[in-house]
């Protein structure tokens, strides 16, 4: 026979009840924090998966920010390219007009002062700033790209590249060179117009038409290029976005507290401590000692 | 009339007897609370008896001796289990700490290292900005005085286990001391006389206290004198002697000696169990580990950014320099990461000595995206520098919720074993009221029975 006695009887009461008390402390914490996982002991196998997601998230947010930095900054050559594209139409209509027979040099002589006028608008386009920054300047961009006459680039032939997802990168410039100089050198086409017009040759202006085209044609390129990666940009915004939503998701799955699971352990946790506490109240309520 | 002194002299012994037995049980009553206490039981036995004209005659009952409950495999059973609950008690706290300060709350290291490579990120947007620049050198300063935080914070932890062990040795060389005397207390006392009871029952607690610092073993002599000694053999208490133990510090360390006659040993971790055993290896196997595997986290991050920065030319034209400065350790068999952790520090805090590229030029981003694409390689064990950190805190955290459930079913387990001896020799308030109950109508009926002799006796004297 086992002989129980009050020792015993105590110590294990005593044991369940701070056992419970303390279980029951840890949940109203979590009721409060709202946070199943505040410790790494809580879930160990969940640490990989709140650090690493938690670093997801700070690293996607970075790449939409850098895929709408990318926009931005072609959002701006894009304003630069849209008025290169009208002044070669009106280097284009020049070049037709100036071609008739029935012109006077007087005529041309005024589309001369008007091409001159373009080549000043299109030296301003291609040193256009952003931001402090020449935009056309590849990778010196503090240094004026165009200059001279005959205009000669100064800037590199080098893409400033943005990460835009892991591995990754796209060019968020257009160089000067490959938009002003290469291969068609839209500064000497406007200038061979120009003396085309002075010479006063209507074959020799008509075959500018040829080089105005070409300049035209490589400006357009660029233009097609820009629109191309500004809605790249948005796929794959919309794609970070919905795994962002995804990681989010896991993160909250383990880490946020189940707020209904915890109350119903609640309310289990303070019946059964409840319960606890009135059996201690009786352990030494039955004795002996009132018979005698 | 010789027969009636006789019968009035078994009565007396009747009377003796019950008394005793009153004694004892209030005894046992009184002590029902007390720790360690093992229920005490008079033995009675009937006395030797007289021949008298060819008749054996009994001579009354007498309490022979007072004889102590106890269970010596129970006993070694508590000893033993005491030993393991305290390991898994004493680690627990500096478990504890360690996890707080390896955490995994948004302030963690990790957030750190994923804020310098955001950081660099954006520097990639404006290579030349003044602002990115000052928030990349900022955001490395905060990687590196965390890195150095962390190993402050360990090395507090590894002071406080010092302190713990530096308290914990008086108590016990205190304790060895008094079971040493109750060994020779108890053997004067028994061989005076009966059963030193009480002095066993608190040699016997006194042995639990010891097993539950320092993990020991005991047998008895051939004295009946309680010896313990350590896992490994090495003697605490022999017979009335008990072994002194010593601490000091060596290398910041609190190194434990015993000291046993005259040869003296240097202690490990190993040699003891109960909570010596617990803070001894969380202070030598466990914090060295996570040391370990920071200093090489930090050492990974500034010699792979180091590498690539120092290739590349500042804003000024310069040669650029390294961006993290590490100071390694003096040892000569350190590891090449050793002391990285502590040592960490950001070179410069110019802006402009910061290099975002090989050229020099303001709008070249090149190195910059190179050294933000460290973020994403497994340049450490196998992984990122942020799975590394989370394999990190994840171990902590089993080390933890491992210790826990280990402490937990420890302590039920000690639980169930004081169950198991308070059952076989702790008192039950119940029994004794029922030996109470007998030994008051054992003395009534004894007195009944001396009164009627003493009737007996009155009627020959008025003869």
């Amino acid at each position: 026979m086992i002989r129980t006695n009050d020792l015993s009887a105590y110590r294990t009461l005593q044991y369940n009840m701070s056992k419970t008390s303390s279980s029951l402390n840890q949940l109203y914490v979590k009721t409060s924090t709202g946070q199943q996982v505040d410790k790494a002991s809580d879930a160990p196998s969940l640490v990989r998966t709140i650090i690493t997601g938690r670093s997801d998230i700070i690293v996607g947010e970075r790449y939409i920010e850098n895929c709408k930095h990318v926009q931005n900054s072609l959002s701006t050559a894009e304003t630069a390219i849209d008025s290169m594209i009208d002044l070669l139409d009106r280097a284009k209509e020049i070049a037709v007009a100036a071609a008739n027979d029935s012109l006077s040099q007087s005529d041309r002589d005024s589309y001369t002062d008007e091409v001159i006028q373009l080549e000043e608008n299109l030296l301003d386009l291609a040193n256009m700033q952003a931001d402090g920054k020449y935009i056309f300047a590849g990778y010196n961009d503090q240094v004026e790209p165009f200059s001279g006459s005959p205009v000669v680039y100064n800037g590199t032939g080098d893409h400033q590249e943005i990460e835009i997802s892991s591995g990754i990168r796209v060019a968020k410039n257009i160089t000067g060179s490959e938009l002003f100089v290469s291969p068609v050198d839209i500064f000497t086409t406007l200038t061979e117009l120009k003396s085309a017009l002075q010479g006063g040759n209507t074959t020799t202006i008509s075959s500018q038409l040829t080089s105005i085209e070409d300049a035209a044609e490589q400006v357009r390129r660029q233009q097609n290029f820009l629109g191309n990666t500004s809605a790249r940009m948005d796929d794959i915004i919309a794609v970070h976005e919905s795994s962002l939503l995804l990681v989010n998701e896991k993160l909250s799955q383990a880490e946020d507290a189940d707020l209904t699971e915890v109350l119903s352990e609640v309310s289990k946790l303070e019946l059964s401590l409840e319960a606890t506490m009135q059996v201690t109240s009786r352990v030494s309520s039955l004795s002996l000692f009132d018979y005698l | 009339m010789s027969n009636l002194i006789t019968a009035l002299h078994i009565g007396a012994s009747g009377i003796y007897t019950n008394q005793t037995g009153v004694q004892v049980t209030g005894n046992n009553i009184t002590n029902a609370n007390t720790t360690g206490y093992s229920k005490q039981t008079a033995n009675v036995t009937s006395s030797s008896s007289l021949t008298q004209g060819g008749l054996i005659y009994g001579t009354g009952s007498t309490v022979n001796t007072i004889d102590r409950s106890g269970d010596i495999f129970i006993t070694k059973q508590l000893v033993a289990q005491s030993a393991v609950y305290g390991e898994y008690e004493a680690s627990s706290s500096p478990l504890a700490d360690i996890e707080a300060i390896l955490s995994i709350s948004e302030n963690s290291l990790s957030s750190d290292i994923d804020n310098f490579f955001d950081a660099l990120e954006t520097l990639s947007t404006n290579p030349a900005g003044t602002t990115e620049r000052q928030s990349v050198i900022q955001e490395a300063e905060d990687l590196a005085s965390h890195f150095q935080e962390i190993e402050q914070q360990l090395g507090d932890v590894i002071k406080g286990i010092n302190s713990s062990i530096e308290s914990e040795i008086p108590e016990l060389n205190d304790q060895l001391q008094q079971i040493a005397d109750f060994n020779k207390a108890i053997m004067i006392t028994e061989t005076a006389s009966g059963n030193a009871n009480t002095l066993r029952d608190q040699r016997d607690l006194l042995v639990q206290h010891v097993s539950e610092t320092c993990g020991c073993s005991m047998y008895s002599d051939e004295n009946g004198m309680t010896c313990l000694q350590l896992e490994g053999g090495l003697p605490l208490v022999t017979g009335p002697a008990a072994s002194i133990l010593s601490v000091n510090q060596i290398d910041g360390l609190s190194q434990i000696t015993l000291s046993s006659g005259q040869s003296s040993f240097t202690l490990e971790g190993a040699s003891f169990g109960g909570s010596l055993a617990g803070l001894l290896s969380v202070r030598d196997e466990i914090i060295p580990q996570y040391q370990n595997n920071l200093d090489q986290l930090a050492y990974v991050i500034a010699t792979e950014v180091n590498t690539l920065h120092a290739t590349g030319i500042t804003l000024n034209g310069n040669a650029a320099t390294d961006l993290f400065t590490l100071t390694a350790s003096s040892s000569p068999t350190a590891n090449a990461w050793d002391n990285a952790a502590a040592s960490i520090t950001v070179n410069f805090d110019d802006t402009s000595l910061l290099a975002t590229s090989t050229t020099g030029e303001t709008g070249d981003n090149s190195l910059t995206l190179a050294i933000a694409d460290l973020r994403d390689t497994a340049i450490i064990n196998g992984s990122t520098l942020t799975e590394e950190y989370a394999r990190i805190a994840a171990d902590v955290g089993l080390q933890v919720s491992s210790n826990k459930d280990k402490l937990t079913s420890n302590t039920e387990l000690l639980n169930t074993i004081s169950d198991k001896r308070d059952s076989e020799c702790g008192v039950s308030s119940e029994e004794e009221m029922l030996l109470l109950i007998q030994y008051q109508s054992g003395y009534e009926a004894a007195a009944n029975y001396l009164s009627v002799i003493k009737e007996m006796i009155d009627q020959i004297m008025t003869i």
